[in-house]
């Protein structure tokens, strides 16, 4: 029942927010924190749960939620609105509200949202809805439901509180990641007939589903489908067109929330359904995979280097950092999906505080060009310590939640594919370059302009001091994060590594375990 | 042949037909817009309150047959005809020409469009298809004065004639070949083994090219935009639903019963569906007329409506019905706004035709705008609409049919759809540079209320679908497999 308060609450106060427009900025806050307050309770009431190990290939019955609602909602179709949160989707609900909230206070003031702010904050809590419910949902109706939910109020987000160039940015990320989720809804219906036929029970529930035996063909092509979605969104090379655009024209709270939640919802489809519903054709797409990651890692950083636009960078330096996100979840090893899900945190509190300072620079200086910044220490020296932080999170500097994520991302991918892993560590230096280039360009050398009164303000001071807490805080106390998340680990272990491949499909798979030892 | 039992199941057509006669008495006895409106209304409540009384009756002699299919669907077009009449009367009411004999037409059109859903047999489908037919030229010209909608008219006359004298050729040809007008009785030929002779493929095909035009399917479909775009906007709306729901459940019932389609006949409706999404949505994205870019919006769907067609069964149907409804209430609530937005001029209602006229519709009516954006992303079938409930039951009839080349073809025409619905949507929500004028229109309550009707539909079916599609599989069952 909890689950669905969880949603009802951002679903009513953003209706409420949009009526008694006036007041959205408290109801906003007010919807989001209480939304918060009852996750953290959820989740710091289950520090870490025993380890119930999955037997075998019935794993419906294996699955320990912490909390689950079940409701009927097209029972002719097989289709329920099945909610249920384990320590993993629990930890990223957790990191969507507490972004959420950051969101809302950081455009408090935004004079962007300033016209029609009862519909500003509608929307914005309708977006964190939809990724709360994509985080929760066990059925894949559903689940393609909250998918798609998420785009529209982040469309209306950007195409209305935009930048200049707004339309064609909101145009290009809608109709991309409306395309590739087209696909991912074929393979769900297909998945969904193939089980109904073989099973005669039609229904979209994922612990269903889970025991669908397909052959491996078949299985590649759906994966392929989810892929397609999760990859789009992600988004990894060669499917990150979109990125710039829309990152840049987003308003910064849409932005926060797209590049760290958003993001993060493709990781989590990839771990929670793709690699489980189809664990045989996981491993023979994987080498295509790890490739893609670690291309992503060193193109990224390449462009974020080459950018004249501050937000353009950051948004770069976000697109290389999903690419250890793909490698760690498809070298398939318990290391390094750890790491992914630190990383996961870890990155969504590291680019918000980015995106936080490029959006109160734009406030002030009503721009971002790198050209013409510099020298703003002297003015704002609070917001350039702030700054600090988060670029030395962005190039891992120890201490920093990031690093811990990346450094278990490539140890755990070092044990099976050695090549791929140097390559991408030497994304790391890459990512050293890039990152001091902001701090350098913006906060030091020689000011060209006087700012007065330009330093954080209250409210602003209070939610990057918010940010950098938890991004110390997980830099020295990852174990924490881990604990919650590891019966999650141990099931995915369970169903993608260790699963017996049938003898026939061993040419398939690129054994490369065999390859490097 | 005559049962007299089976009298109540054509309440709705004898109400109909007597309201029509009444409506015109009354208009002979005195002219009076609001009093012509208001009986309009009363008859479609009583014509849709009768529909109870007939549940569970099967058929009526040869000529109609009286089946779930056929009273759920007459129940949705009694309604949208409800709405229809409620968008009349403020557009009507301020322009000068008489009004009061369109309401005579809008119900001699239902008449032919119900009996037709019920039709059973080529003689009664012919004659419904007629009253329908010759009732929306007038409705079409009906603002004699405005030459854009006698052009649209004569269009639709012209073309309508033509492609009924195809039908009529076509049915004659099956007839020929199998001595049977009754489609219960080419139903028992069916089983018994019919061969897919020539001149049965020759009669099919030429059958499927009168109904493409009336459905409006490529390439039958070149009409369509002019006639959408010259017609007054509430008879747009009748055309776009109505004459097109009713025409589809006849064929529908055409194939159900002369049985598995040959590979000839499902291959032509391939290619159309095909062609249909493709170009409907194509040409709609060259459109800079709000009604024109429905008109091709309305060939693309009726391609996603095909689409169930060619994946037939009892989920084909199922999702065509469900998807019929989520359409109709697209495109009801569509050509509403655009009705409720003109304004009066020298000849007829001025409508507001060019999207740039809807620049920032949002910033000083935002619930018109909330609506026809829902409408814009419902069409596009993205959830939280009933539109996305609808393609998403397209697309699984047709992953269950594994009509793959279909499915694929829906997904990528959709998303050119997407392409100018979006851009719709983006011109309502823009800020003008210099605010575009509305005009406060004086018949709000009753139009409001219908708009509301309509939103709370669109995020119902949308939401929670399951009563709808429970209702849809309690009362419709195909024939046969």
């Amino acid at each position: 029942m909890i689950l669905v308060w969880l949603l009802l609450i951002l679903l009513i106060g953003g209706v409420v927010a949009w009526i008694f427009s006036g007041l959205s900025r408290w109801v906003a806050t007010l919807a989001v924190l209480l939304d918060l307050v009852l996750a953290l309770q959820l989740w710091l009431s289950h520090p870490s749960m025993p380890m119930q190990p999955v037997q075998g290939t019935a794993m419906g019955a294996g699955f320990t939620w912490i909390a689950e609602a079940q409701y009927k909602w097209i029972p002719l179709l097989g289709a329920s609105i099945h909610l249920a949160v384990d320590g993993f989707s629990l930890l990223m609900i957790v990191l969507t509200l507490f972004i959420g909230l950051l969101c809302v206070w950081m455009s408090w003031n935004d004079p962007v949202s300033r016209e029609k702010t009862g519909f500003y904050h509608f929307h914005l809590l309708w977006l964190i809805a939809g990724m709360v419910g994509v985080f929760m949902a066990m059925d894949l109706l559903l689940f393609y439901f909250f998918w798609e939910l998420m785009l529209i109020p982040m469309f209306f987000l950007i195409s209305i509180w935009g930048g200049s160039q707004r339309k064609k940015a909101s145009l290009k990320f809608f109709l991309f990641t409306q395309f590739s989720g087209l696909f991912m809804l074929i393979a769900i219906l297909a998945l969904y007939v193939l089980h109904g036929r073989q099973t005669g029970l039609y229904s979209f529930d994922y612990t269903e589903l889970l025991g669908t035996t397909l052959s491996l063909e078949v299985a590649g092509w759906l994966l392929a489908g989810f892929l397609l979605a999760f990859l789009v969104k992600l988004p990894a090379f060669p499917f990150h067109s979109w990125l710039p655009d829309t990152y840049t024209q987003s308003p910064t709270s849409g932005v926060a929330l797209l590049a760290g939640v958003m993001s993060k919802t493709a990781a989590y489809g990839m771990l929670r359904f793709a690699l489980p519903l189809f664990p045989e054709a996981a491993r023979m797409f994987a080498p295509a995979m790890i490739i893609l990651g670690v291309a992503g890692i060193l193109y990224g950083a390449k462009l974020a280097y080459a950018q004249a636009d501050l937000k353009r960078l950051i948004a770069f330096s976000s697109f290389s950092h999903m690419g250890f996100i793909l490698l760690g979840i498809f070298s398939m090893q318990e290391l390094a999906y750890q790491g992914v899900i630190i990383e996961m945190v870890a990155h969504a509190i590291s680019i918000t505080g980015l995106f936080f300072v490029a959006g109160m620079l734009q406030v002030r200086l009503q721009h971002t060009q790198l050209d013409a910044m510099g020298g703003f220490w002297e003015y704002m020296p609070r917001m350039g310590g702030v700054a600090m932080v988060f670029v030395m999170a962005s190039l891992g500097l120890p201490g920093l939640g990031n690093f811990v994520a990346e450094f278990l991302i490539l140890a755990g991918a070092f044990q099976v594919h050695v090549v791929w892993t140097v390559l991408a560590s030497l994304g790391l230096i890459a990512s050293m370059i890039y990152s001091l280039v902001i701090l350098q360009r913006v906060f030091h050398g020689k000011s060209r302009q006087t700012l007065a009164h330009a330093d954080l303000k209250p409210l602003e001071g209070l939610v990057m001091a918010c940010l950098v807490a938890a991004i110390v805080w997980i830099g020295f106390f990852p174990q924490r994060i881990v604990r919650s998340v590891q019966p999650v680990v141990q099931q995915l272990k369970q169903m993608v590594v260790k699963q017996n491949i049938p003898a026939a499909d061993h040419e398939w798979v690129w054994n490369n375990q065999t390859l490097f030892k | 042949m005559w049962h007299q039992h089976l009298l109540p199941a054509l309440f709705p057509q004898i109400i109909l037909a007597a309201a029509s006669v009444l409506c015109l008495l009354l208009i002979a006895w005195k002219r009076n817009h609001a009093v012509v409106h208001l009986f309009t209304l009363l008859s479609l409540i009583l014509a849709l309150a009768s529909l109870g009384k007939i549940y569970d009756a099967t058929s009526v002699d040869g000529l109609f047959v009286i089946d779930g299919l056929g009273v759920f669907v007459e129940g949705v077009i009694l309604i949208a005809v409800f709405f229809i009449t409620i968008f009349s009367y403020p557009y009507f009411s301020q322009s000068l020409i008489e009004k009061e004999e369109y309401y005579v037409l809008l119900l001699l059109a239902t008449l032919g469009a119900t009996s037709m859903v019920i039709s059973n047999h080529f003689v009664s489908f012919f004659l419904s298809l007629e009253i329908l037919s010759v009732s929306l030229y007038t409705l079409i010209a009906y603002p004699k004065k405005m030459t854009a909608s006698v052009e649209a008219g004569v269009k639709y006359l012209v073309l309508a004639a033509v492609s009924s004298a195809v039908l009529v050729f076509g049915l004659g040809l099956i007839y020929v070949e199998t001595g049977q007008m009754s489609l219960a009785e080419l139903g028992k030929l069916a089983t018994g083994g019919m061969g897919a002779d020539i001149w049965m493929i020759v009669g099919l095909g030429l059958v499927i090219a009168g109904l493409g035009f009336k459905l409006a399917l490529v390439p039958f479909h070149l009409w369509t935009p002019d006639v959408y775009a010259g017609a007054p906007a509430p008879t747009s709306a009748f055309v776009a639903t109505i004459s097109k729901g009713s025409v589809f459940v006849f064929l529908w019932r055409l194939f159900d019963s002369v049985g598995t389609m040959s590979h000839a006949i499902q291959l032509i409706f391939v290619v159309i569906a095909i062609a249909s999404m493709l170009i409907g949505n194509w040409l709609a994205l060259l459109q800079q007329n709000l009604k024109r870019l429905l008109a091709y919006s309305s060939i693309a769907n009726l391609g996603y409506l095909i689409v169930a067609f060619v994946a037939s069964g009892e989920t084909g149907l199922h999702a065509a019905i469900f998807f019929l409804v989520a359409y109709f209430i697209c495109m009801l609530g569509a050509f509403g706004i655009i009705s409720f937005l003109s304004e009066p001029a020298e000849n007829g209602q001025q409508e507001r035709l060019s999207l740039s006229s809807y620049t920032g519709l949002f910033w000083q009516k935002p619930g018109l705008a909330v609506l026809l954006a829902l409408i814009m992303l419902s069409l596009a079938g993205i959830p939280l609409t009933a539109g996305f409930i609808g393609k998403f039951y397209v697309l699984l009839s047709g992953v269950y049919s594994t009509q793959w080349l279909l499915v694929i073809v829906l997904i990528l025409s959709s998303v050119i759809g997407l392409f100018y619905y979006l851009r719709v949507v983006i011109q309502l929500f823009s800020r003008p540079e210099t605010p575009v004028g509305y005009p406060a229109s004086p018949y709000a309550v009753s139009t409001g209320l219908a708009f509301l009707v309509l939103f709370i539909l669109l995020i119902w079916f949308g939401i929670a679908p399951g009563h709808l599609i429970d209702q849809i599989s309690q009362m419709v069952h195909v024939i046969k497999g």
